[in-house]
């Protein structure tokens, strides 16, 4: 997944009502080597990762609509982005970090 | 009763088991130290630095008192963090300042009564484990962190007048979708307030935000309610309804 792909999924993630915060998804083996190639060229860090093909997301949502409904609006936005961008994605992990 | 209850201690269940004598609690003695009843939960120097993302309570009451400036993104890219530190803010607005002004009228044990309290909050605030939520289509699989649980109870339980809550938890196979959970609030009420009705209003706001916010199966709120602080001064002390028909 290249850094824009991710950006625009952090953007649409953002833009679900009810979601107030987009937090770092905590890193495996694989997304680590990449966040650390992209400090090391100064690119900014996604909060979203990919693992094979399953993309991690954790989120705080603002209180204003049942978490549930927001994790599964969230995770179709994250699908919807991913697939029109040609990222095929068997799974979308949202955890809930935050409410209110 | 469990064997931790103290003498104002009191299992306020849904059925009315249990359920304390307000008449017979003695508000002079409702000073009585969270931290001396259970004195193997409320260890600050027991939390590991991951439990708040490699923050303590204290660095996150500092980094409140100096205005959350400069900036720290490891804190305020936390969600642990900005559990806890909504935790705090709450409790220093509800109730800090009149807590302070009763410690200093009573020996140094009331100190550490706030002590108790932040210490949970900083252990509730750690993530834990996952709680699945309800998933609708393959692609799916959400889940709410135990602390943001924990965090969602606490909230609930803090708005409510006349209470200040000490600990909650979670009883349970939380991991497992559909299984029965059972919830305790721990909490402190001011005297003057009743204590039956504070009890009673945690219990339903703490019953309505789990039934909103999350998927889990909750077999019951437990309220115990540990101290009677003393009385509020008036201009702190909301009215609540029994009060407002006697």
């Amino acid at each position: 997944m290249d850094d824009e792909t991710a950006a625009a999924i952090e953007d649409a993630v953002l833009a679900v009502p009810g979601v107030a915060d987009l937090y770092r998804a905590r890193p495996t083996v694989g997304s680590a080597l990449a966040s650390a190639r992209n400090l090391a060229t100064g690119t900014a860090v996604s909060r979203v990762v990919l693992d094979d093909d399953v993309l991690r997301v954790v989120i705080g949502t603002d209180g204003s609509a049942p978490a549930p409904a927001t994790a599964r609006a969230a995770h179709r936005a994250a699908l919807d982005v991913a697939t029109a961008r040609g990222v095929t994605l068997s799974r979308v992990d949202v955890r809930i970090a935050r409410v209110g | 009763m469990t064997p931790h209850d103290d003498e104002l201690g009191a299992d306020l269940r849904p059925d009315g088991t249990g359920a304390a004598d307000a008449s017979a609690a003695d508000p002079r003695s409702g000073t009585t130290s969270a931290a001396d009843t259970h004195p193997d939960d409320l260890r600050l120097d027991a939390l590991e630095p991951e439990d708040l993302d490699g923050h303590s309570i204290d660095e996150l009451a500092d980094y409140l008192d100096a205005g959350m400036q400069p900036a720290d993104p490891s804190i305020d890219d936390s969600a642990a963090c900005q559990n806890a530190l909504a935790a705090i803010i709450r409790l220093r607005q509800s109730s800090l300042g009149s807590l302070e002004a009763a410690a200093a009228q009573e020996p140094p044990a009331d100190e550490s009564w706030i002590g108790g309290v932040l210490a949970n909050i900083s252990l509730e605030a750690r993530a834990g484990r996952d709680v699945p939520l309800r998933a609708e289509s393959p692609t799916e699989r959400p889940v709410m962190t135990e602390g943001a649980i924990r965090s969602l109870v606490r909230s609930a339980g803090d708005v409510v007048p006349g209470v200040v809550i000490a600990r909650c938890s979670l009883d349970g196979d939380v991991v497992r979708l559909g299984a029965p959970v059972r919830v305790t609030v721990e909490l402190a009420v001011w005297a003057g307030s009743p204590i039956h009705d504070a009890a009673d209003r945690v219990r339903s706001a703490v019953a309505a935000v789990l039934a909103e916010q999350t998927d889990l199966v909750v077999e019951a709120v437990d309220v115990r309610v540990r101290d009677l602080l003393p009385a509020l001064p008036d201009d702190d002390h909301e009215p609540t309804h029994d009060e407002d028909g006697a």
